[in-house]
Parts: structure tokens; C-alpha cells; sequence
């Protein structure tokens, strides 16, 4: 049985309970600030936040969380939760991540036992760090016996996957066009992965992206977290 | 951390399921019971607003025991096949304020397909309405046939929409068997002192206030 592949498709799978289908990663503020229309639009946008956000960032906490897991070192993988979230300037983007992480982790802990999965969940607990997504994913994935460049490739599918099933549901894309993109991102998915498996630490820059999203933080009538 | 036993709510838009909150609460807390509520909505946090407003005007509940949870618009997948949202706010909830006795967890979304995840609530409310037309309960769907509870609200419209509440009855008994429904017309709180006697002792099995202990 390919344990690999398998557990890939589980934690990257929409069906995984933590709470990513209510994000748009600023799709829908940019949306409604004009900024997005269609699919070529979409796919432009989601090809910056690879090269620019997915991969520096959420790709490389996933994959330097996945060796610090392996070093059994939980003082790095809090240092590195606390360095990702000082990087996320926008407050429900912080949010939502933590809450996904710490669901992500709860989930893995009642079906399986690793030590480090069960070290980040006491650290939690005792509020020595927070459990932001990407850093609980890579946790996780170790646990599963997934490679690091297998759980940097599920980040950047999922954050493809759940940014185009966000304009989906806004309308702005149809359901052939949101297959379209996905094949279309699949070497930038790939490079994003590649990213943050060579980092040695965690950066973005989406300076727009942000602004935006802070002002959706504030927007009365929204279906999105972020 | 104790579980505070917690209801469900769930319905179509427009049925008054944020009104029956509005009058459940304030009839729990005149009890004695403290209640916390959640609101997961389709677009917005515009009825955990109103029903914030509503409820912290008169010093019922304070406000930060209302949240609103936006749900990327699939209310019914954060109750349902991915609660994880919902458990983290009430989570947050109960650390905030262990003195609670209910939490209620309302879910929008036009779907008769609705159920609530017994993991996230303990008591499941269906609630339609008359103006939905007689043939409701007799449709049947997840929702009105497995819930703990049926509620058919605006009774008072029912003469003006041409329902018929008998046929309504009658089809409520086919469809549920010998689990519970009532009539209501929230806006009137007819039949709501009704509805919270039967969360007291269907749910919290007739534990008066404050047996859960903080």
C-alpha cells in the first residue's frame, strides 16, 4: 500500500475537518473591489500568491515544521509558529489559521499517536505557541508518513484547490473553468513546493493582497473568513 | 473542559430561526439558565448582529456570548461534515464563560438536508414555516424527519397563504412517528415557552441553572 500517497490525499482532501472551505484567501475582497472578473484574472492572482505567499511562506512552515518535527525539536517548530504568524499582518487571516491548525491537530491526535503531534498539542494547551496551519500541517504529515516535499506539494494544491472552489462559489469562475486553472498551475504548484522545501526560514510579500483583506475584516455582508 | 449541552438549530431562510433565538433565550435566562449563542450564516454575521442587539438591549445576554461564524457559504458543511469552526468558538466560549448552562447553534442555509453533527450539538431543532407552504413536513428530508424537535412557525400567517395547519399535523405525525413537533408564531412568542420545556428536559433533563458548574 502506498502510505504516501494516501495520506497526501487525506490531508490535502476538502473532506479534512479544519475549516479551510470558509476562507478565499482574498478572493472575494478583491473580487469586490473590481480587481478579479475572470478566469484569467484568477489565475493570474493565484500564480503571484504561489510565487510570492504560498510557497515562501505556507510551503516553507510546512516543510521546516515537517524537519523540526522529525528533530524532535518543539522549541523550533514554536519559534517558527510565532514567525509565521508575525508575518501574517492581517488579523482574521491570523485567526483562521490558528483555528485550522489547532482542529488539524486535534483531528491527527485522536487518530493516531506521534510524539511531536502530541508535544505541539501540550504546547497549545499551555499556550506556549498557537498551531497556525501550515506548521500543524507539516507536524501532521510527518505523523502520516508523508515526505517533506509530499507535505509542501499538498499546501500548494490545497491552497490552489480552495482559493478556486472559493470562486466558484462567488461566481466568479464555472465549474470547467476551475479544472482549467488547477491543470494550468500544476508547475507553479510544483516550484512553490520546491520553495519551500529549500528555505531555512518563512516570507512573503502581498502587500495588496493584505491591504485588502483588512478591509473585508471590517465588511459587514461577507460569505468568507478571509 | 466540561461540555455545556448544546442545541441546534436549523431551517430554511426566512423560517425565524433567529427570531425563536431572540425569544428562546430571554425565556431560558428568565429561568435562570445562562445561554451563549452561534450563529452560522450564508453571507454575512447579519443575524448574529440583530440578535446581539436584541439580546444585549434589555441585558439578557452579554454581547460576546453571541458570534457570528461566516461559513464561505456552506452553512451546512460547518455543522455538518466539518464542524471544526463551530468547536473552536465553542471552545473559546466556554473558557470566556464557564458559567454557561446552553449553548445554542443556529445554522442558515435553504437546504432540507440540514442535520447538525452530534459531535457539535447534543439537541437538533428543525424549524420551517407556513408560509412555506402545507406540503413541508409531508416532503419529509433529513432534517424534519431526524430532528429531536419540529418547529412550524408563523402560524399566524397560515390562514392568509392558504395552509392548512391539519394538514400540516397530520403529516408532521407521518413523517416523525412519535418524536415531538410544535406550532409557533415566534413574533407573537406564542408557543416559544413550550419550545424551551422541552430543551430543559429533553436536554438538560430537567437540571435546574448552574448543575453543570463552572
Amino acid at each position: 500500500m502506498d502510505d504516501e500517497l494516501l495520506g497526501i490525499m487525506q490531508m490535502s482532501d476538502s473532506l479534512f475537518p479544519a475549516g479551510t472551505f470558509a476562507m478565499s484567501n482574498g478572493i472575494e475582497a478583491m473580487h469586490r473591489a473590481g480587481d478579479i472578473s475572470t478566469a484569467a484574472d484568477l489565475e493570474a492572482l493565484l500564480r503571484s500568491y504561489l510565487a510570492h505567499q504560498t510557497g515562501p511562506s505556507d510551503c516553507a512552515a510546512a516543510a521546516l515544521a515537517h524537519r523540526y518535527a522529525g528533530e524532535g525539536n518543539v522549541g523550533r517548530i514554536r519559534d517558527l509558529d510565532a514567525l509565521y504568524l508575525a508575518s501574517k499582518s492581517v488579523r482574521e487571516t491570523r485567526e483562521a489559521s490558528v483555528r485550522s491548525g489547532t482542529q488539524m491537530l486535534k483531528c491527527i491526535t485522536e487518530i493516531l499517536h506521534d510524539d511531536a503531534v502530541a508535544a505541539c498539542a501540550e504546547e497549545i494547551r499551555n499556550g506556549g505557541m498557537s498551531g497556525a496551519y501550515p506548521v500543524s500541517f507539516g507536524v501532521c504529515c510527518r505523523a502520516m508518513g508523508i515526505s517533506a516535499r509530499g507535505t509542501a506539494m499538498a499546501v500548494s494544491y490545497g491552497f490552489v484547490a480552495g482559493c478556486v472552489g472559493a470562486a466558484l462559489r462567488l461566481g466568479i469562475i464555472q465549474h470547467m473553468e476551475a479544472q482549467g486553472i488547477i491543470h494550468s498551475l500544476k508547475s507553479d504548484m510544483e516550484r512553490a513546493a520546491r520553495v519551500g522545501c529549500d528555505s531555512d526560514t518563512v516570507w512573503q510579500f502581498c502587500p495588496q493582497a493584505e491591504i485588502l483583506q483588512m478591509a473585508h475584516e471590517n465588511q459587514d455582508s461577507k460569505m468568507f473568513i478571509t | 473542559m466540561r461540555r455545556v449541552p448544546r442545541v441546534g438549530i436549523g431551517g430554511p431562510v426566512g423560517s425565524g430561526k433567529s427570531m425563536l433565538i431572540e425569544r428562546l433565550v430571554p425565556e431560558l435566562v428568565r429561568r435562570g439558565y445562562a445561554a451563549g449563542v452561534i450563529s452560522n450564516d450564508v453571507i454575512s454575521k447579519e443575524d448574529a448582529d440583530r440578535i446581539r442587539a436584541t439580546l444585549s438591549a434589555d441585558c439578557t445576554v452579554p454581547g460576546d456570548l453571541v458570534v457570528g461564524l461566516a461559513t464561505g457559504g456552506c452553512p451546512h458543511t460547518a455543522v455538518r461534515e466539518d464542524p471544526s469552526m463551530n468547536l473552536a468558538a465553542i471552545e473559546q466560549m466556554v473558557r470566556d464563560h464557564p458559567e454557561l448552562d446552553i449553548i445554542i447553534i443556529e445554522s442558515g442555509g435553504d437546504n432540507i438536508t440540514t442535520t447538525f453533527s452530534p459531535v457539535l450539538a447534543d439537541y437538533f431543532m428543525y424549524m420551517i414555516d407556513v408560509a412555506g407552504g402545507d406540503k413541508y413536513p409531508r416532503k419529509g428530508g433529513l432534517g424534519i424527519q431526524s430532528c429531536d424537535l419540529l418547529v412550524i412557525n408563523k402560524v399566524d400567517l397560515a390562514e392568509h397563504v392558504g395552509a392548512d395547519l391539519d394538514v400540516m399535523r397530520r403529516d408532521a405525525v407521518r413523517s416523525r412517528g412519535e418524536k415531538p413537533f410544535l406550532f409557533t408564531d415566534c413574533r407573537s412568542n406564542a408557543g416559544v415557552d413550550e419550545v424551551a420545556r422541552h430543551i430543559i428536559r429533553d436536554l438538560l433533563f430537567d437540571a435546574p441553572p448552574g448543575a453543570g458548574g463552572p
